[in-house]
């Protein structure tokens, strides 16, 4: 039993953990917290279902379609909403998120209906059983190519010119500049880089559960592992995507699975007014 | 002997590693105007901070009046008489500058919102009286003719002299000033001086200020303190710390540990 | 305040007064719940417009006394014309706890405890069957008041509609009070405020009150209306809807969430087939005008005032 929870857990985890990164991505390096991240990944698992039944897509093609179109939008939303609001308050940006989000419910749920749509299986959905664990291959593909992309983007963040740009505004905007890094560009390939990061965990998750316009609050489970891990860590947001998905898939086990939900946010609740730090981050201190 | 208005005793804070402020005390007497000096880094505005609340000391205690402020809030300390401007000015940018000083008075203003929202007598009687006690203010500080101005488009200097008319409104017996003449120009400098001695002598404030130009630091205080690398390094009258070598060689020497 | 807009204010009151008699019964309905969408988002108006803190539980606010003020009159026979105060009463008390403890941290924390507490109060309306009727929704008994049974649109307009009047004048007279000036201290200096003896925490817990007492307030009145209850109506996206219209009709004016509520209202009924995508319409609008014009369609007709203004000025110098 607990095995199937921790892997049942680690899946789910995987997913809230790519999510989680695309969160503290783009949080370190443009200081917005992107409350439409989760509508992201909603549309750009719809983008692969348009495109396997509307376009007569094979998947992979479908795939990379949903991947160029994420990152296309990623650069629509820096350069059409972000960079207009350059400097304003916290508030305005988290509106603003907010609003994108809503806008690409709403634009699904006008497109595609309010119904759950049914995802072509590319996976053969029949389970095996592997030392008393009983898997479906869409579990290892999930585990398997959420740490593909976690490896992708550290050895990115690390060896690229592209990458360490990104890592230099992070630390110091104004030392990136003086030596002629474009904070602007970097700003936009960040935009890019959580909304791809975004992206793979839709396409990752549709064939696990139902497609709907509201599957974006998976967005909100990313935020919680995001904070889980202290908000500004990679690993840490690696870290508490995992832990978030063992803990709700044991409550749902242990509790009940209506309030499976309960947990996850009553947890995020909880971890926001209590723990604002996560486990493993620093108290951000207000200056003076 | 007068028993002293503000008292800091051994008064310390660690932030992680770094110790900031290391067991400084002082002792400021009623009416008195006390500087507190030193190179950049010293733990001036810590210092400063630590007994308006914003920091809760590590170690030491402070004491107005007799009464403990340690670890006390911000806002309770200035309701116990103890009010303060800052470095960079934390002025309330889009209201006017009539509104930010009646926010100063906000302890003041004895109505309900119930009695606000039915527009009773009292609330109008005090908002009117608080109408023309900001108006006062302004005038006193120079600003009268920009008091339908938003503080954000004011310029420097009469920023600077808003949050005095501000920090005034609150009614302070102790008033603590970061930093008032940086970016000054000497004649501004030479007004703010003649502005604070007049306060001191008509209203019998006590006043505390932190400050790197000597014009006003010389001229002004009664007594100095000056702080280097977090701690107490001398303390005495102007002519005394010109004179000590301690503080001499703090300022121009480059390594004053303990030499 | 001008003549002009005294008397403009006052011929709006005077139309409002009137309309019931002229107007037909679907004009009268609209009308009405314009009044109680401009309660619920006034809430927004307090506590994002004027102590600038992000909220996006609003809907969870209205769903507390909409279903508050129902189930208390299903299973209590409790009459709306004390349900309704006392549920109001009970959520802002809710409010302020909330507020206490999460305004501690960063704004998009906050923002994300609101967006958890709107997605479990939503969960919970769904899954407490006994307590809420579920998913397949609530009856909402009609109100009673004075041995009356009102459920005519006229009737329902007589109470709403005065309420969102007092309302508006709520927001009008906080900002003039030493209430609002601190709220809006807070907002623009919390280090400010409390240096000037302001206890910015609980300020800013009390913002969150107000927001919620509304909230619950228009969510009641909205429950007489509509006659039944759907915990679909109270989610994350309807609390983000709410904000839209608070940003659209202007937050820092008194007369925003009415405005605001009637573009919501009336809008849908122009546009007919395209009625359905009156959800993205709104989240375009929202982004727009955070970009363009966040003072919302109220600080526009500031803003065209100001440039008239400017111009006569130009004008007479030459």
């Amino acid at each position: 039993m607990l095995g199937q929870v921790l892997v049942s857990g680690i899946t789910a985890g995987a997913v809230y953990a790519l999510v989680a990164l695309g969160f503290v991505v783009l949080h370190r390096g443009t200081r917005v917290v992107h409350f439409g991240l989760g509508d992201q990944l909603t549309l750009s698992a719809y983008a692969v279902v348009v495109g396997q039944v509307f376009l007569g897509l094979p998947f992979w093609a479908a795939v990379l379609l949903s991947l160029a179109l994420s990152a296309g939008f990623g650069v629509l939303i820096e350069r059409g909403v972000m960079r207009p609001l350059r400097g304003s308050p916290l508030l305005v940006m988290v509106i603003a998120t907010l609003a994108i989000g809503a806008a690409i419910r709403e634009a699904i749920r006008v497109g595609m209906g309010p119904q759950p749509w049914p995802i072509p299986f590319v996976l053969s959905p029949a389970p095996f059983t592997v030392g008393g664990l009983v898997l479906v291959p869409a579990t290892l593909a999930v585990a398997g190519v959420a740490t593909v992309v976690m490896l992708g983007l550290f050895l990115m963040l690390r060896h690229t010119r592209f990458g360490r740009a990104i890592v230099a505004v992070y630390e110091n905007p104004t030392g990136a500049a003086i030596v002629g890094i474009s904070v602007q560009d970097v700003h936009a390939r960040l935009w890019v880089l959580a909304s791809v990061l975004a992206a793979v965990a839709g396409i990752l998750v549709a064939p696990l559960i139902t497609l709907s316009p509201d599957m974006g609050t998976i967005g909100i489970k990313g935020f919680a592992a995001a904070i889980l891990g202290g908000f500004n860590s990679l690993p840490g947001a690696i870290a508490g995507g995992l832990l978030l998905g063992i803990l709700e898939t044991a409550a749902g086990v242990y509790v009940s699975t209506a309030m499976k939900d309960v947990v996850s946010y009553g947890l995020l609740i909880a971890c926001v007014l209590l723990l604002p730090q996560g486990l493993f981050g620093k108290a951000e201190a207000r200056k003076v | 002997m007068t028993r002293a208005a503000l008292v800091v005793e051994g008064l310390t804070i660690r932030f992680g590693g770094l110790v900031a402020l290391d067991q400084v005390s002082l002792s400021v007497a009623p009416g008195a105007i006390h500087a507190v000096i030193g190179p950049n880094g010293a733990g001036k505005t810590t210092l400063l901070n630590l007994v308006t609340g914003i920091y809760s000391p590590t170690a030491g205690r402070v004491a107005f009046e007799g009464q403990a402020l340690t670890g006390l809030p911000p806002h309770r300390i200035a309701e116990r008489g103890v009010a303060r401007t800052f470095q960079n000015t934390e002025l309330f940018a889009e209201m006017s500058a009539r509104d930010n000083v009646r926010v100063g008075l906000h302890r003041h203003l004895a109505y309900s919102l119930a009695e606000a929202v039915l527009r009773l007598p009292r609330y109008r009687h005090v908002e009117r009286k608080a109408a023309q006690r900001a108006e006062e203010l302004l005038d006193l500080v120079g600003l009268g003719a920009q008091a339908d101005t938003p503080a954000g488009d004011l310029a420097l200097g009469q920023q600077r002299r808003l949050e005095l008319a501000r920090a005034l409104a609150v009614g302070p017996r102790l008033l603590m000033l970061d930093e008032p003449a940086a970016g000054l120009r000497a004649a501004e400098v030479d007004e703010l001086s003649a502005a604070l001695r007049r306060l001191r002598a008509e209203l019998g404030l006590t006043l505390v200020l932190i400050d790197h130009v000597m014009r006003v630091v010389m001229r002004l205080s009664d007594r100095i303190t000056v702080l280097n690398y977090g701690r107490w390094l001398a303390e005495g009258t102007p002519e005394e710390i010109r004179r000590d070598p301690a503080v001499i060689a703090a300022y121009l020497g480059g390594a004053a540990h303990g030499a | 305040m001008h003549a002009l807009r005294i008397l403009g204010l006052l011929a709006t009151l005077g139309a409002l007064a009137a309309l019931p008699f002229v107007a037909a019964s679907h004009i009268v309905y609209l009308v009405a719940l314009i009044g109680s969408t401009s309660i619920i988002v006034a809430g927004l108006s307090v506590v994002i417009g004027q102590s600038g803190q992000i909220s996006i539980a609003q809907a969870s606010f209205a769903a507390l006394g909409a279903y508050g003020t129902a189930q208390l009159a299903n299973m209590a026979g409790v009459p709306h014309w004390i349900g309704l105060p006392a549920v109001s009463l009970g959520t802002a008390l809710v409010g302020y706890l909330f507020g206490l403890l999460s305004l501690r941290v960063a704004d998009h924390y906050l923002a994300l405890a609101t967006m958890a507490l709107c997605a479990i109060v939503q969960l919970l309306l769904v899954h407490m069957e006994d307590w809420t009727g579920g998913a397949v929704g609530l009856q909402v008994p009609p109100l009673a008041l004075g041995g009356r049974i009102l459920t005519q649109p006229v009737e329902l307009y007589a109470v709403i509609v005065p309420l969102a009047v007092a309302t508006a004048w709520f927001l009008y007279a906080l900002q003039g009070s030493r209430t609002g000036r601190a709220f809006a201290a807070a907002r623009m200096s919390e280090v400010g405020a409390a240096a000037v003896g302001i206890p910015v925490l609980r300020y800013k817990a009390l913002a969150f009150s107000i927001s919620a007492f509304l909230g619950a307030l228009g969510g009641g009145l909205f429950a007489l209306q509509t006659t039944y209850l759907d915990p679909a109506q109270f989610g994350i996206l309807e609390s983000v809807r709410l904000i839209a219209i608070a940003v659209i009709g202007g937050l820092l004016n008194p007369l925003g969430p009415a405005i605001g509520a009637a573009v919501f209202v009336l809008l849908p009924e122009t546009m007919g087939a395209l009625g359905r995508s009156m959800g993205l319409v709104f989240s375009l609008l929202l982004i727009a005008f955070i970009i363009l014009a966040p003072g919302g369609l109220a600080g526009l007709a500031g803003r065209i005032r100001l440039n008239l203004a400017q111009r006569r000025a130009e004008v007479s110098r030459r």
